[in-house]
């Protein structure tokens, strides 16, 4: 490890390593570090679904010949491994009906392997010559005449390391250590935290493995707060013909359990029959601090790319989208002395949650927590034998489950006058409102 | 706070979290420098799978601040 680089990368994520393995690939003498000592290990929860529907964060993402084909950016990123193809994402009540979103012929998102994505990208940055320091953290950056000053820490060192270049970027992540340092972190608005714990079960008896499901109201975990979900995905190292395993999580606010909560719902929750012979084979965990977007994700010349500058996530894809796009707008700038540009605007006209009214409408969607689970139940007794076309994208499944509901508004109205109010109060609650519950 | 390493699957949310940066990541997995932590409990609190204790580090030291409590008045019992 030297001094000096032309650029540094905090984190090594999909964004953090697409940018370094794309600046890299334009000569840059680019350093990378995470904290992790084996990068492509994915302990933090996610889904990895590929989402594709079309325009999602302003980018059309496509499997083509197995790979990722990402339409209007220009560009393919490598995957050797197995999708699932997933054609429903229902929304179901503790009672056990459904508000479904379904698209059979593209399917309504494609879970795939993170791991194997994350082991191909690095494989390539290596290749393109970037140092990698792993168990490294990145603590501070600071704009300094000419470049930046980034500070890192050894996980087996007490003292900080200074290192010199022309651009940091900071990749690390939703709650990133770096971005918390820029003046830009002051212009956020912060709503509250959320924990997730989540296990990988085998041997689930099961009924939807076309399906994400995501469980809503109360009576899915012990305390009746937090959420959980399901989603179908291969193991990293699943051959041809393994079958998939069944991802369970469970959210809650900071304050609640979340791991309790995720027992509960396994051993004593409504569907509790589907798992009494489940074998967890991986645990994974995550917490979220929920924060507006940044805005405008340049501060002097440190970059802030992925999860580090949005609210909640970018998706792993976007994540690489963004990253592929930060690197292009650096290298114009240090060819030009202008290009960052390019990037910021690019954010705040695609990130969707940079846009008024965009993280209420998300989480409308998702949290229903005006509405008793008797109420749930009814209304999904509604539209139980429907399917609405959609996918599973949070900005956009909330207004199709907002049609669905509506549909039936006359024939609620009627029967059920006060569900009824209680609905329509419900799209207009706050972003504070639906975190807080 | 102490971490148990068997319960900590390893999501590293919990080192970016704390103020002190006591938090360090080994082996994929965490663990607080001792002498750094000042039991905030920031990371008990966020760690999804409850894998973050509190281990009193001195309890010796405990018992000696309470000895030398220049303002205890030995009249008063609890
Ligand atoms: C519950 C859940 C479900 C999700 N489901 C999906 C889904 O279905 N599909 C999808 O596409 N996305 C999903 N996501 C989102 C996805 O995981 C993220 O958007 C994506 O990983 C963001 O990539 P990133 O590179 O910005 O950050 P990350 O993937 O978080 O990478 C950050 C990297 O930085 C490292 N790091 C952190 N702090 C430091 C530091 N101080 N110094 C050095 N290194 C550091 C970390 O170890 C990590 O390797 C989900 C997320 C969650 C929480
Ligand atoms: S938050 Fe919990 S599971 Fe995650 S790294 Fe910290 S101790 Fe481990
Ligand atoms: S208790 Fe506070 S200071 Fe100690 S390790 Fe946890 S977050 Fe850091």
């Amino acid at each position: 490890m030297k001094d000096i680089y032309d650029i540094v990368v905090v984190g090594a994520g999909p964004a953090g390593l697409m940018v370094a393995k794309e600046m890299a690939a334009a000569g840059q003498d680019v350093l990378l570090v995470d904290i992790k000592k084996d990068i492509p290990l994915i302990n933090r929860s996610c889904c990895t679904m590929l989402i594709n529907e079309p325009n999602t964060h302003g980018e059309t993402v496509h499997i083509v010949d197995n790979n990722l084909h990402f339409e209007k950016t220009g560009f393919t990123v490598k995957y050797s491994g197995q999708f699932v193809k997933l054609v429903k994402s229902s929304r179901l009540s503790p009672g056990g009906y459904k508000l479904t979103m379904a698209n059979e012929k593209e399917g309504v998102a494609h879970p795939y392997t993170k791991e194997v994505i994350l082991r191909d990208l690095l494989q390539e940055a290596v290749q393109n010559g970037v140092d990698i320091l792993t168990e490294t953290a990145g603590i501070k950056a600071e704009n300094i005449n000419g470049g930046v000053k980034v500070y890192l820490r050894s996980s087996h060192s007490r003292f900080l390391k200074e290192v010199r270049c022309k651009i940091a970027f900071a990749a690390d992540g939703v709650n990133s250590q770096i971005t918390r340092g820029l003046k830009l972190a002051k212009q956020r608005k912060y709503f509250g935290s959320y924990r997730v714990a989540s296990y990988f079960l085998d041997e689930v008896d099961y009924p939807y493995w076309d399906s994400w499901i995501t469980c809503v109201g109360k009576g899915h975990t012990q305390l009746g707060r937090g959420q959980i979900y399901m989603v179908p995905k291969y193991l990293p190292n699943a051959k041809p013909g393994d079958k998939p395993i069944l991802d369970v999580f469970c959210g809650s606010p900071i304050g609640v359990p979340s791991k309790q909560s995720l027992d509960w719902c396994l051993q004593e929750g409504p569907f509790n029959e589907w798992f009494h012979n489940a074998k967890i084979v991986h645990k994974a965990a995550c917490v979220l601090n929920f924060y507006t977007c940044i805005m405008n994700p340049v501060e002097g010349n440190i970059v802030v790319v992925g999860d580090a500058a949005s609210f909640i996530e970018t998706y792993c894809q976007s994540a690489l989208v963004y990253g592929y796009r930060a690197a292009q707008a650096a290298l114009k700038q240090l060819d030009t002395g202008k290009g960052y540009e390019d990037y910021s605007t690019f954010w705040r006209e695609s990130f969707e949650y940079c846009w008024p009214g965009e993280i209420e409408k998300a989480l409308q969607g998702f949290g229903l927590h005006m509405i008793s689970d008797e109420e749930l139940d009814y209304i999904f007794s509604l539209t139980d034998k429907e399917e609405y076309f959609g996918y599973v994208s949070e900005n956009t499944a909330p207004r199709v489950m907002k049609e669905a509901i509506m549909s039936h508004i006359d024939q609620i109205k009627k029967e059920r006058p006060e569900t009824a109010k209680t609905i329509e109060k419900h799209w207009q609650s706050s972003a504070e409102d639906i975190v807080q519950a | 706070m102490v971490v148990d390493r068997e319960e900590c699957v390893g999501c590293g949310a919990c080192v970016n979290l704390c103020p002190r940066l006591a938090i360090r990541f080994i082996d994929n997995k965490s663990y607080i420098d001792q002498v750094s932590c000042i039991e905030c409990g920031t990371c008990r609190e966020s760690c999804g799978v409850e894998a973050i204790y509190a281990g009193c580090r001195f309890p010796d030291i405990v018992l000696l601040n309470f000895a030398n409590n220049p303002y205890a008045d030995d009249t008063t019992t609890i």
